[in-house]
């Protein structure tokens, strides 16, 4: 099917260039390293004197918190930068125009570079992030190794969405650097972080936080992956047909995410085409 | 199969410069013309005059405010699926991945155009571009990636090629060598070019659409009606033994430019011509003459100051009311001489 060969020839484009750059792949990882290490002292800071702090238990709990909050959107931070400005970047160099002239809509490149770019922070996830994850005693086990597989997977494509609906705007408003990062904050601080969401239970936000963590689906992505890898003593853990459940909603979310961003690109591809803002910088 | 290939009804086009203020300003005006099958049209017209734009429009990149175009009997606007399964717009604001080598390139844009990269092996090397497959685009010079450009344009087999100023960068060398290719190429096909070379538009194109600043039509034509109007067929093309003044060039009586130290007379008929090289030995400052009839080039450079001249530099035949560009001293429309 066409679209699928327009996706694959971008993706393995951007896999390609990605390639090439290799001082940016490293300069990528130390990126990595050094978040490690800002929240890990923090958390650690933090962990002091104040063992229930969190959900988890021991000295180590928020650590943990911080560290699989990292794992976990390493796979989609950099992704979602390096994705939003692809389009920019690509309608600077013309390749928007051409494109559009061929009947491939700005989507389909998009998609592309998130997956190869999401493919590269795999790597970088497992080569710098998940050993120290294992020296704080954070494990996957193999049989949930499937599962945190999908639970990335949806997550992506639920990331995939939000990259659809601020390139939008990057084709109608150019400078769109602080745009980028208030989305990209807003989703940390929305799927629980910095902080789990399940805190503030409590709280007269409550309700609210509950339902975002529930139907949210980088927050119960988030949710999941910490209760698979903290041991079970110290507040971790869950069955694995609660994860099937989560699952089922996350792909419900995101979905409905997905078809609501691709509607809203596709409308703004139009508009931009009346404008004149597509190709013009 | 549609009647015209092509049939543009009064096209505008405005753009705003910031998107939440200000005035938009009309950038195409009521452009119409049509096109038959294997006939090619040359759009010609000073920078800024909407020409890439109207390339644009026809490609389906950007929507026109109003008028359409039929493409092979589609719509641009309803019909966009079937209008870009026949265009390929080679345009020179498309720029490549410079990590990337020509294959690997050509490969993308064979994909997302659902063509085969053998496709552009002839073209490639008929331009000599074939040992270059596995080189970086990083180390192309400007013509070799403006070949790029057209080797994915021709790539997709389309029925209809859109270049925009794709001879800008070539040597005269590549450019002699493209031009013959798509005397050949074209043969099957329609062309519409953009581009500011005469013996471009004069070989390839059967069609000429000149346009002013603010994106209107000034005119429209064949080739050979665009050279027939001119009133003007012969030139003469006078050495001095020095530097002729304006004074004395004027005293012969007809239009004339300068072209560095000669003087360039254009004249009606060989009567005039007879006439002014007569009075020219009687005057004997000169070091040579020559004859001979107006070129494409020469309708082509007379539009192009037709088209370029701005408001303020207007002036106007006494004859008959046309416009006469600010550095003619004839009219271009009835031929009248102002003295
Ligand atoms: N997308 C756009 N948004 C706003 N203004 C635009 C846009 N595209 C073109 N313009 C403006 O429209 C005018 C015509 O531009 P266009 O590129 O069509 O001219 P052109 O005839 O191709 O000129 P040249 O010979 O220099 O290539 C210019 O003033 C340009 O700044
Ligand atoms: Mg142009």
């Amino acid at each position: 099917m066409g679209y699928f060969k327009t996706l694959n020839a971008c993706t393995w484009r951007y896999l390609k260039i990605d390639w090439r750059y290799k001082f940016s792949i490293v300069t990528d990882a130390i990126w990595t390293m050094v978040t490690v290490v800002a929240f890990g002292t923090l958390g650690y800071a933090a962990g002091q004197g104040n063992e229930n702090f969190v959900k988890y238990q021991g000295t180590n709990a928020f650590i943990w918190i911080l560290v699989t909050g990292i794992f976990y959107w390493t796979f989609f931070s950099r992704p979602f930068e390096e994705s939003v400005l692809a389009v920019p970047e690509e309608a600077a160099r013309g390749t928007l125009g051409f494109l559009v002239t061929n009947q491939v809509s700005p989507a389909t490149m998009l998609t592309g570079r998130m997956v190869s770019s999401v493919f590269k922070f795999t790597i970088i996830a497992a080569a710098v992030v998940y050993p120290v994850m294992y020296v704080l005693d954070l494990r996957i086990p193999p049989e949930y190794l499937l599962e945190i597989f999908l639970i990335l997977f949806i997550s992506m494509f639920f990331m995939l969405a939000l990259v659809f609906i601020v390139s939008a705007l990057t084709l109608i408003v150019k400078k769109i650097g602080v745009i980028i990062n208030i989305f990209l904050h807003s989703s940390r601080i929305l799927s629980g972080f910095y902080f789990p969401l399940s805190n503030g239970k409590e709280s007269e936000f409550g309700p609210v936080a509950m339902w975002i963590e529930n139907y949210l689906p980088i927050a119960r992505g988030l949710v999941m992956i910490r209760d698979i890898v903290i041991p079970e003593d110290k507040g971790g853990g869950i069955s694995h047909t609660a994860v099937w459940e989560g699952l089922e909603w996350m792909l419900i979310g995101t979905v409905i995410a997905l078809v609501f961003a691709f509607i809203f690109i596709a409308k703004i591809t139009d508009l931009s085409r009346k404008w004149g803002t597509l190709e013009f910088y | 199969m549609a009647d015209k290939i092509v049939v543009a009804d009064k096209i505008v086009k405005e753009f705003k410069p910031n998107l939440f203020m200000g005035e938009a300003i009309r950038i195409i005006d009521g452009v119409s013309f049509e096109l038959d099958r294997e006939e090619s049209l040359a759009i010609i017209g000073p920078n800024g005059s909407g020409k890439t734009t109207l390339l644009k429009i026809l490609a389906t990149i950007y929507l026109p405010d109003s008028g359409t175009a039929l493409i092979d009997g589609y719509d641009i606007i309803k019909d966009t699926e079937e209008v870009r399964n026949r265009i390929s717009l080679v345009s020179p604001a498309l720029d490549f991945q410079k990590k990337l080598t020509l294959k690997e390139t050509l490969k993308f844009f064979a994909d997302i155009q659902d063509s085969k990269i053998d496709q552009a092996f002839d073209f490639l090397q008929y331009m000599g571009l074939m040992p270059m497959l596995d080189l970086r685009l990083e180390t192309f010079s400007e013509g070799q990636k403006a070949m790029t450009r057209l080797a994915i344009g021709l790539m997709k087999k389309p029925e209809i090629l859109l270049l925009d100023e794709v001879f800008a960068t070539l040597d005269f060398r590549r450019r002699e060598h493209l031009i013959k290719y798509l005397e050949d190429y074209v043969k099957g096909i329609t062309l519409i070019i953009v581009d500011h070379h005469s013996e471009v538009v004069d070989r390839l194109c059967t069609k000429m659409l000149l346009m002013k600043r603010g994106g209107s039509t000034l005119k429209i034509g064949s080739v050979g009606e665009i050279f027939e109007r001119s009133p003007y067929k012969y030139d003469v093309i006078a050495v001095p033994k020095k530097y002729m003044s304006e004074e004395i060039s004027e005293g012969f009586g007809y239009p004339y430019m300068r072209l560095g130290g000669r003087v360039r007379f254009f004249v009606k008929n060989k009567e005039e011509a007879d006439d002014l090289i007569e009075r020219m030995f009687e005057w004997d400052k000169f070091v040579s003459f020559e004859v001979s009839g107006v070129s494409m080039d020469d309708i082509y450079w007379l539009s192009m100051l037709e088209s370029a001249e701005e408001e303020r530099f207007k002036k106007f035949c006494t004859q008959c009311g046309a416009f006469i560009p600010r550095d003619l001293n004839f009219c271009l429309q009835c031929g009248y001489f102002l003295d």
